[in-house]
């Protein structure tokens, strides 16, 4: 139950799912429909558009993680 | 200390005071002080929500760790908040903002029954209450070693402050007191990295000088370590990768950021819907410097400090680093980090108490003004609570230690019920009840019979709650459609 089983296996398999993790969010968020993002905003001015606040942040997720393994 | 350290630092807390005092004019009706009428903007929610989690244990224990493991404590930054934080503001907390719930126990016993409200809503209390001697304990240990003041003084004084703001003032001074402390919070980090990087010649210096340490730091510079790893001591590292993401990623951070009540509550808060998402996706923008502050500073300990004990990393290197009147804000950053984090926890405990327990069973139509006050004499109550309970944390890092243990014996079910009542229409409340009891259950057998690393606790609580959650709910009844409807997020057929 403590997955020490998995010791052997390599920490790049961590970080490629990891990796897929932030991946799958970011295709997620960029496929939610515009509506709902907007829903309850005071005006749909770009700005106010979330699915764009997110994709720098995943990226740069995704980048730390390749970079310290 | 210095007499501008010692300006600064008063001039932080009576900054904090005058603010909270302030805002205590605009509080006239429960919602005032409980979701602060809902009117906060979403960066103030964005920076409350950070900074509460940022507490003084983290900058301190967090870079001790960072000192002796490396740049995995990030971990509890990043695949540990970001990815729940997105998902929790675009989807789970605006459902929770337009049920018009004040806390995580009140969204639960309306899904699944008063029984489960009111067993979460007390093992929210124990746990809030006990944090804030913790809280107060590190308080003075700050406060004694640097101003050379008695115990008694130094922890009388935060509370009072705290005390006196989250009473008045309730969420809104508690979120406009936390956006001060974020912003003192992360120029002192952000400085301190600055200095200390500078002096050990760029990140490429940092990175030539941890390469040769050779074995001992082999994995500083790894934000995944392999599972079965060991520190010197031979106990477990912390972060095996299947428990950074399986324990922490998938359940522990989930259950955090969506289910913590003294996160929701600042969502609450926001003044429309859209800002309740904002300020989450805004947050976790903001958890991706933390580590820069909390966590690069373990590693510039280790080069420019050599060996000695990891708690004391954080406080050597503001002595070592930084010139008089930068140490002063050093030293309000912790005060910072610390009052943010007491007065979250004094007003989601208020909130608990009154919305939870007292209105729900004792006294059930009253006036809004009797819960008001209701709320600020509980909040007065449990700062005292804290105090009374600091001779007991005599040792804090062992009891934070205990803490994260218990939180992972109630995170996991708690997850288990959310999702399952959020997403799933055929939910039961008897699901829900066999589903939380048998997942605390679980969490607590694995505590005391394998003895499980606290991540991998708070996964097989998680699973062992969601089976029987399923399994009840699949020979018992779900609520009734119109009941169920404000509840869900897919809506079945009317």
């Amino acid at each position: 139950m403590s997955f020490d089983w998995l010791a052997g296996v390599s920490v790049g398999w961590g970080v490629g799912l990891t990796v897929a993790i932030y991946l799958v969010l970011l295709l997620w968020v960029v496929t939610r429909p515009r509506s709902l993002v907007f829903d309850g905003a005071p005006s749909s001015a770009r700005w106010r558009d979330l699915r764009l606040w997110v994709v720098p942040l995943v990226l740069v997720q995704v980048a730390l993680y390749l970079v310290l393994r | 200390m210095q007499g501008l350290d010692l300006a600064i630092v008063l001039l932080y807390l009576l900054a904090t005071l005058l603010v909270g005092l302030y805002l205590t004019r605009r509080v006239h009706t429960g919602a005032d002080f409980f979701v602060a009428g809902r009117r906060l903007p979403f960066w103030a929610v964005g920076m409350s929500v950070v900074v509460s989690d940022i507490g003084a244990l983290e900058m301190v224990g967090g870079t001790a760790a960072a000192y002796r493991y490396g740049v995995a404590q990030a971990n509890y930054e990043w695949i540990g908040c970001i990815p729940a934080m997105v998902v929790g503001g675009l989807v789970f907390l605006p459902l929770f903002w337009r049920s018009g719930v004040y806390s995580v126990p009140e969204y639960l016993g309306r899904r699944y029954g008063a029984a489960v409200q009111l067993v979460q809503a007390l093992v929210w209390l124990v746990f809030l209450a006990a944090a804030l001697g913790v809280f107060f304990q590190a308080s003075a240990e700050m406060l004694v070693g640097v101003l050379g003041w008695p115990r008694w003084l130094s922890v009388g004084l935060t509370a009072a402050i705290v005390a006196v703001y989250t009473t008045g003032g309730g969420l809104e001074a508690v979120v406009l007191t936390d956006v001060i402390q974020c912003v003192v919070l992360f120029i002192g980090g952000l400085t301190l990295a600055a200095i200390g990087l500078s002096r050990v010649g760029g990140l490429s210096g940092l990175r030539a000088s941890l390469a040769q340490g050779a074995g001992a730091t082999r994995h500083h510079l790894q934000l995944l370590m392999p599972p079965g790893l060991r520190d010197q001591g031979g106990g477990p590292t912390g972060y095996p990768w299947p428990g950074i993401i399986l324990g922490l990623g998938m359940v522990l951070s989930p259950a955090y950021w969506i289910g913590n009540q003294a996160i929701v509550q600042r969502t609450l808060g926001a003044k429309d819907e859209w800002s309740a998402r904002a300020s989450m996706v805004f947050g976790a923008m903001l958890k991706t410097v933390v580590p820069v502050a909390f966590v690069l500073p373990g590693l510039l300990g280790l080069v420019l400090l050599g060996q000695q004990d990891p708690n004391t990393v954080y406080p050597r290197l503001i002595l070592e680093l930084l010139p008089v009147g930068l140490r002063g804000v050093l030293y309000a950053a912790f005060l910072a980090a610390l009052m943010s984090s007491v007065d979250s926890y004094t007003n989601s405990a208020a909130t608990i108490f009154t919305n939870d327990i007292y209105r729900r069973f004792f006294a059930r139509d009253r006036s809004d003004g009797h819960y008001l006050r209701t709320g600020r004499l509980v909040s007065l109550l449990v700062v005292g609570l804290g105090v009374a309970c600091v001779p007991m944390v005599a040792r804090y890092r062992t009891i934070y230690d205990a803490f994260q243990s218990f939180l992972s014996l109630f995170q996991g079910p708690t997850l288990a019920l959310l999702l399952a009542g959020l997403l799933w229409r055929r939910a039961s409340p008897a699901g829900g009840l066999w589903g939380m009891l048998l997942g605390l259950g679980a969490a607590v057998w694995f505590q005391l019979g394998p003895g499980l690393h606290y991540l991998y606790i708070a996964w097989w609580s998680f699973v062992a709650a969601l089976v029987s959650l399923v399994l009840v709910s699949l020979f018992t009844a779900p609520l009734p459609p119109d009941q169920l409807r404000p509840l869900v997020l897919r809506q079945g057929p009317s």
